[in-house]
């Protein structure tokens, strides 16, 4: 009995261990297939909980213009981050106060930035160097400062509506920061943070940073001279004939590349004019603009030639239940007196003698109605409804340029097909763009995108259009320049109301498209007046406009002899430009360019201390220099110092700084202080 | 002339030390080495969270030291303690283990940390009567069953007088709150009354009854849910309730199979909680990987295989039945624990013995292994 006891007691122990053992075979088990099957997953867990990755952008290639004049730039800043963990724990209340204070903030605001679970939090973006510096000094542990770039435009507004703008983590949101944004962009370092390393990583190394990663230069199409040129007079005929938009295009016809394109909206809020790009993105009824395309198409396809008398009803004829009107009773016109008098009738004569399906493949081909393809993203087709769904009163109207809508950019580019022989060129604003060392990455080759008319053709419609120009009762008179031949078709349309898509008696939009020298076509300009009042024709308001954008701009590109200076009626010539001097084709030199000129003798490094930066840019430029900024405001250091061997140097660092009451003096018009002098607060690099 | 080195030996003799080793190898072989890397893994998790509390990193590896040698003498002391010894003092030493944990609930006594009456405190030393309270219910629970042998399959004389005695006791447990021992004094209770030869008609019964009872508390205590929910749905609760499981298991999955080596280990840092006492099973397998993990499970598996051997050498029912229970009591709370830390049962609050930080469970551990060295000693001998 007892031994059998003893022998139940063995068996059930042996069982138990059995039992316990299978618990540890399980465990085993499961251990092996966690690390076989999750391992991958939760080895990577580990590793995103431990670091964490902070992308440091690159610095922003600059963009450029053609001549290599800045349009927009990269400034080195800096950013101040914390590790909220990190400063939490190893900080004072008074220390964070502190801190708070050297970064401007609210010690409340600060507190609430670092309560959070993130290990990474910025404290501050883009600030000057001197700020961080000063947070550095302060030596808490959890807070550093990295290098970080600011996109800043030192001609300011010039070219916004190309260039666009970046937001500030280095994205490209507009223009041709938002269309060439990989490019310029650069390539982001990326940096990783163990969370529990002591102490401040050391994430600086600004050189690498700027050498290895730097985006591509971009240089634009634009000529900054002209560009301004246009923005300048566009906005002041905008501001003196009331209109509530303006558009310019210049274009070079050959090429298809755009010399300017300035839009102003005095009533529009400022900073939205680096956002929109009216002359890709506004459309407008062209009017009688269209008159030229039409006078085109209809001589391509043999319906009038030249010389074809077409009558003109005596200014007002029936169709239907339209009476269409002309501005003076005309009788017996052949079709250049017709383009030149702007005859609305002769116009819809045409266009019914057309027929729709011609008409409208003859506008298709001269683009209107797509995209025309430019770099830059956005672009609207514009209307132009298919020939099917013309009705004869509409097939009318289109002849003299109702019932559709093009964009400035669209209308530009058609004109700029008659000016080059009947092809349509792809427009385009970025010619070329350079990696950080200066190798060519890429140049853009001039694309055609199709042919609209035979050479003969556009021959034929180049001198109908100088007769808008040059005849005695041309409607574009006030487009003429002496002793250059001026190709070119007013416009005045009235808008259409939106709600009731009746037209509006008294709000027009005049508009005036040219091509110069009419033998020798270099430039096509393109002004749009929107909103303007009563009476105001596209030849009254804006072929002033494309005459005072065409004539320095002649002169600029060494075009023409300069003409005997004329002052039209009314309206008094261009005045110089705010970036200098037009008369050279070099790039314009600021007034203070401390008279110091490459082999002039004065081979020696020029002192910038007080120079503004777009002064300090554009005295390198002058000089052959790179210019390197860090900051921004008024250059209190520079390195190498002043009268340094110019010979063996290609580059000079400058160090910029706010400077309250020097920006104040420079409101008032005292000029900054002589050279030498740095601001009190300045920290001169290495100095002699 | 004896030498030096033979006095040494004798007086090692003397104190049975070295037969005690020579008779067990294995045993204390597996034990030894989960103690030296317990040591290890104690210098390691704790340098950081001592750093970080008391401001010197090795505070609370000094205690663990002192801890393990006073843990050493207890097993020493214990193994030369004969079968019959243990059955005389049974029933005191239970006594004075309800003492200690009555204890708790005199005022200055009783230490709360996060809620848990847990600690007693006396001068400078803390324990946690919950371990001699394991250690010694083994012991009452070998004389309880081995007296009534004869007639155990009668459950007024087998199971019922244990069951007696434990449900008071697990009420005593449970209201510190400690939800682990509880289940340990129960699984022991189970495991030794099934060796004594309690029909398992009466043990599914008698489970059931507890098991009911154990739900009821899981879902009356609003926290404990939690954990069993968390337990289900870990990635639901990263950041709460599943937060030490979810790193736990991150901790395996980072460790591979070969670890990122001993002391590289980063979960430990603040990551893990507990990562020194309840979870340092994780940090082994985050630092020594799967093979490490399994080495551990191995040396537990031995020793249960070793304590197991010696329960079924024993003739006497008392004896057999002690070493069967000394076993469980390493084994049953070692299983449990790396349950817990690969996320296979929810979480308990049970330490890993001879790994986990703790002076009390430390000692209870080597102690249990004295009472199994000593009886395998004997069991040789005889």
């Amino acid at each position: 009995m007892i031994s059998g006891r003893r022998h139940e007691r063995r068996r059930r122990i042996g069982l138990l261990s059995l039992i316990v053992l299978g618990l540890f075979a399980v465990i085993a088990l499961r251990l092996v297939m966690l690390t076989m099957f999750e391992g991958p997953r939760l080895s990577g867990l580990a590793r995103a909980e431990h670091t964490e990755t902070v992308e440091l952008n690159a610095a922003r290639g600059p963009i450029v213009d053609r001549y290599g004049t800045p349009l927009a730039l990269s400034a080195e800043s800096r950013s101040v981050f914390a590790r909220p963990g990190v400063l939490l724990r190893r900080s004072s209340a008074a220390q964070r106060a502190e801190l708070a204070r050297v970064l401007n903030l609210t010690q409340g605001k600060l507190e609430a930035r670092l309560a959070t679970r993130a290990h990474f939090v910025w404290l501050a973006r883009q600030i000057e160097p001197n700020v961080a510096q000063a947070v550095e000094g302060l030596n808490l542990a959890g807070v550093g400062s990295v290098p970080e770039f600011k996109r800043f435009y030192p001609e300011r507004n010039l070219a916004a509506v190309v260039v666009g703008m970046a937001g500030v983590d280095s994205q490209g949101l507009s223009g041709v920061e938002l269309r060439y944004d990989s490019l310029i962009r650069g390539a982001a370092l990326k940096l990783e943070f163990e969370h529990d390393a002591r102490g401040r990583p050391l994430l600086d190394n600004p050189a690498a940073l700027k050498e290895a990663q730097a985006g591509a230069r971009v240089m634009l199409t634009i000529d900054a001279a002209i560009q301004a040129l246009a923005e300048n007079e566009l906005s002041r005929s905008v501001r003196l004939f009331g209109a509530k938009r303006g558009t310019v295009v210049v274009l070079d016809p050959f090429t298809g590349e755009v010399l300017a394109m300035a839009a102003a909206a005095p009533h529009e809020q400022a900073g939205s004019s680096r956002l929109h790009e009216p002359a890709i993105e506004t459309t407008f009824e062209p009017g009688s603009t269209i008159k030229g395309l039409l006078a085109a198409v209809a001589l391509e396809d043999r319906v009038v030639d030249p010389h074809t008398k077409l009558f003109c009803e005596n200014g007002q004829m029936k169709l239907g239940s339209l009476t269409i009107h002309d501005h003076g009773a005309h009788q017996w016109l052949d079709l250049g007196q017709i383009v030149a008098v702007s005859s609305n009738i002769g116009a819809a004569k045409i266009a019914l003698a057309l027929g729709s399906d011609r008409y409208f493949k003859g506008l298709r081909a001269f683009g209107l109605g797509r995209p025309t393809g430019i770099d830059l993203r956005g672009e609207t087709a514009g209307l132009l409804r298919p020939a099917a769904a013309w009705k004869p009163i509409e097939l009318a109207n289109h002849g003299f340029g109702q019932g559709l809508a093009v964009t400035p950019l669209q209308l530009a580019v058609a004109y700029a097909a008659l000016a080059n022989g009947g092809l349509v060129m792809r427009p385009y604003v970025v010619k070329e763009a350079y990696d950080p060392f200066g190798r060519l990455i890429f140049r853009r080759t001039p694309r055609i995108a199709r042919r609209a008319i035979s050479p003969v053709t556009a021959h034929e419609t180049s001198v109908l259009l100088r007769g808008v120009v040059e005849s005695a009762n041309g409607t574009g008179r006030l487009a003429g320049i002496q002793n250059v031949g001026v190709a070119g078709k007013t416009g005045t349309a009235q808008m259409v109301d939106p709600r009731t898509r009746a037209y509006y008696r008294d709000r027009l939009v005049a508009s005036f498209v040219g091509f110069l020298p009419a033998e020798d076509p270099r430039l096509v300009i393109l002004v749009v007046l929107e909103d303007v009042g009563h009476g105001r024709f596209g030849g009254l308001v804006a072929a002033p406009v494309f005459r005072t954008i065409a004539l320095p701009t002649l002169e600029r590109l060494r075009i023409a002899p300069r003409p005997a200076p004329q002052v039209t009626a009314g309206y008094e010539s261009a005045e110089l430009l705010p970036l200098g001097s037009l008369a050279g084709s070099r790039p314009p030199v600021p007034p203070d360019d401390r008279s110091i000129r490459p082999g002039s003798g004065h081979a020696e490094t020029p002192a910038f201390t007080g120079l503004s930066l777009r002064q300090a840019l554009a005295l390198g430029r002058r000089l052959g220099l790179d210019v390197e900024a860090v900051g921004s405001g008024y250059v209190v250091a520079q390195n190498p110092p002043p009268k340094t061997p110019l010979a063996t140097l290609r580059r000079v660092e400058i160090e910029l700084q706010q400077d309250v009451n020097r920006l104040a003096d420079d409101a008032r018009g005292v000029s900054p202080p002589t050279r030498g002098t740095a601001s009190p607060s300045g920290r001169v690099r290495g100095a002699p | 002339m004896r030498t030096e080195d033979e006095s040494l030996k004798s007086w090692l003799w003397r104190c049975e030390l070295l037969p005690t080793l020579r008779s067990e190898p294995w045993l204390w072989g597996a034990a030894g080495l989960l103690l030296l890397l317990g040591l290890m893994m104690a210098l390691n998790t704790t340098y950081f969270i001592s750093l970080s509390k008391t401001g010197a990193p090795f505070h609370l590896f000094k205690r663990q030291l002192l801890s393990i040698a006073l843990g050493l003498a207890t097993m020493l002391l214990f193994a030369r303690i004969p079968a019959r010894g243990w059955q005389r003092i049974a029933l005191g030493a239970f006594a004075v283990s309800v003492i200690l944990l009555l204890a708790l609930w005199v005022p200055g006594l009783g230490i709360t940390k996060s809620g848990a009456r847990r600690w007693l405190s006396l001068g400078r030393l803390t324990i946690e009567p919950s371990e001699p309270a394991k250690f010694a219910w083994v012991i009452f629970l070998a004389d309880l069953l081995s007296r009534n042998e004869e007639r155990i399959e009668d459950f007024r004389r087998g199971l019922l007088p244990a069951l007696l005695v434990f449900t008071p006791l697990a009420a005593i447990v449970l209201s510190q709150p400690d939800f682990g021992a509880t289940v340990v004094l129960a699984l022991l209770l189970f495991a030794m009354s099934f060796a004594a030869g309690v029909p398992p008609k009466q043990l599914g019964a008698a489970g059931g009854g507890l098991s009911a009872l154990f739900v009821y508390q899981a879902w009356h205590k609003t926290y404990r849910a939690r954990r069993l929910f968390a337990f289900a749905h870990p990635w639901a609760l990263t950041r709460s309730a599943g937060f030490q499981l979810v790193q736990s298991l991150i901790a395996l999955g980072a460790g591979g199979n070969w670890g990122v080596g001993l002391g590289a280990g980063e979960q430990k840092m603040f990551y893990l909680p507990q990562a020194h006492t309840d979870f340092v099973f994780a940090v082994i397998g985050e630092e020594l990987g799967l093979a490490g993990a399994l080495a551990v499970v191995g040396l537990f598996a031995t020793i249960v295989v070793r304590g197991m051997r010696i329960a079924r050498n024993e003739p006497e029912p008392f004896a057999s039945l002690l070493a069967a229970g000394m076993t469980a009591l390493l084994a049953l709370q070692a299983a449990i624990n790396m349950a817990v830390v690969t996320g296979l049962l929810p979480t308990k609050g049970l330490a890993l013995p001879f790994l986990s930080y703790g002076g009390s469970a430390m000692v209870v551990s080597l102690a249990a292994l004295g009472v199994l060295l000593g009886l395998g000693r004997r069991a040789e001998v005889q």
